[in-house]
């Protein structure tokens, strides 16, 4: 009987403790970007009073990128794609993810309504994944028959959730099978 | 005492809509010949210049183990064979492995995140409904022809 008691204040206080803690405040900080369609984002000012769900990839990544892409558009359709939540696949490699190729990007996979890929200049994108904790490092290079070498990243794992006020809320492993459930009930929960 | 049973018919009723399907097997052979067997493939959709992958599952039946050691497609002239994999710290990786041994009797599953063959800069875009084609070169087995579709995730099981 007793845990029948406590239970509703332990619900509360955890509740309670959900508001109050976030993992970073990104109030003050302002970073210039583009999308694939060339359009200038300031992040993240121009997302507050929403929350943005995002995820970090290269286009040249075929199998673990796809797997946050994936994500995030799972999510978004869970969520049946509402207007209050913004989702971003953040490109920390800018030299290759130029605009046109996010959007090639985009058509694959057949998103577009409140999804938006970004890049930009290279100083920018690296400062903002620095904000963001998110590592990248040429992991190996190839060359192909026609004599061009590619690079590939090792990367940081990550899909984040920040609120409307530009606090970083939630972080899990970007291509885990279990995320898009996880964030849809943290969504459903706080929202 | 009520509301214990009731929570506890609640938790009951959550763990019984949780039950999975049994998984059935699949028993669509892509190819049958000899006694290497290719399974549940399919290719991820990419565009032309970009990269993108291919998954199957390698079964060997026959007495000896067996190896891919090579991978071609009409789609690309570069194809590698990959693994990728965590390293510490969350940071995740991607390798050349270059080749797959099967044992006898056993198989190998090339699967998102895990190993996968590198379609690197296909001459077309690789769209979601088209048929790639591949040949698998295996030391014991030889050569083996494989067609794969391409769609967005892995046939249902
Ligand atoms: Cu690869």
């Amino acid at each position: 009987m007793r845990f029948i008691t406590y239970f509703p204040l332990l619900f509360f206080l955890l509740i309670a403790c959900q508001r109050t803690t976030y993992i970073d405040d990104l109030g003050d900080k302002s970073f210039v970007l583009i999308n694939q369609d060339s359009v200038k984002v300031t992040f993240p000012d121009d997302y507050e009073g929403k929350y943005v769900v995002m995820g970090f990839i290269y286009t040249n990544c075929p199998d673990i990128c796809p797997l946050v892409t994936k994500n995030l558009k799972e999510i978004q359709e869970q969520l049946n794609t509402p207007d209050d939540v913004h989702f971003l696949g953040v490109s920390f490699d800018p030299k290759r993810d130029t605009p046109s190729v996010l959007k090639k990007y985009q058509e694959v996979w057949g998103v577009d309504k409140n999804f938006d890929f970004i890049t930009g200049d290279s100083i920018i994108v690296a400062e903002m994944m620095d904000s963001m904790r998110v590592r990248t490092q040429v992991s190996f290079t190839t060359t192909t028959e026609a004599g061009d070498e590619i690079y590939f990243l090792n990367h940081s794992d990550k899909m984040m959730v920040m609120d409307p006020q530009a606090k970083l809320i939630i972080e899990y492993g970007g291509s885990q099978p279990s995320v898009p459930r996880l964030i849809v009930e943290d969504l459903q929960a706080i929202r | 005492m009520k509301k214990t049973i009731l929570l506890l018919l609640i938790t009951a009723s959550f763990v019984s809509c949780e039950q999975k399907k049994e998984n059935e097997p699949s028993n669509e052979a892509q190819i049958t010949s000899g006694n290497i067997d290719i399974i549940d493939g399919w290719v991820r959709p990419g565009s032309a210049g970009m990269m993108t992958a291919a998954y199957f599952t390698i079964r060997n039946g026959t007495a000896s183990t067996d190896t891919l050691i090579n991978v071609t497609s009409n789609v690309t002239d570069d194809t590698q064979i990959h693994e990728s994999f965590e390293q510490e710290g969350g940071m995740m990786g991607m390798r050349e492995i270059g080749m797959i041994p099967i044992e006898s009797n056993s198989s190998a599953e090339l699967k998102p995140g895990g190993m996968h063959i590198m379609i690197i800069r296909p001459f077309q875009d690789v769209a979601e409904g088209d048929i790639v084609t591949f040949f698998l070169n295996f030391s014991n087995a030889g050569e083996k022809e494989l067609t794969l579709p391409v769609q967005q995730a892995a046939p249902a099981q």
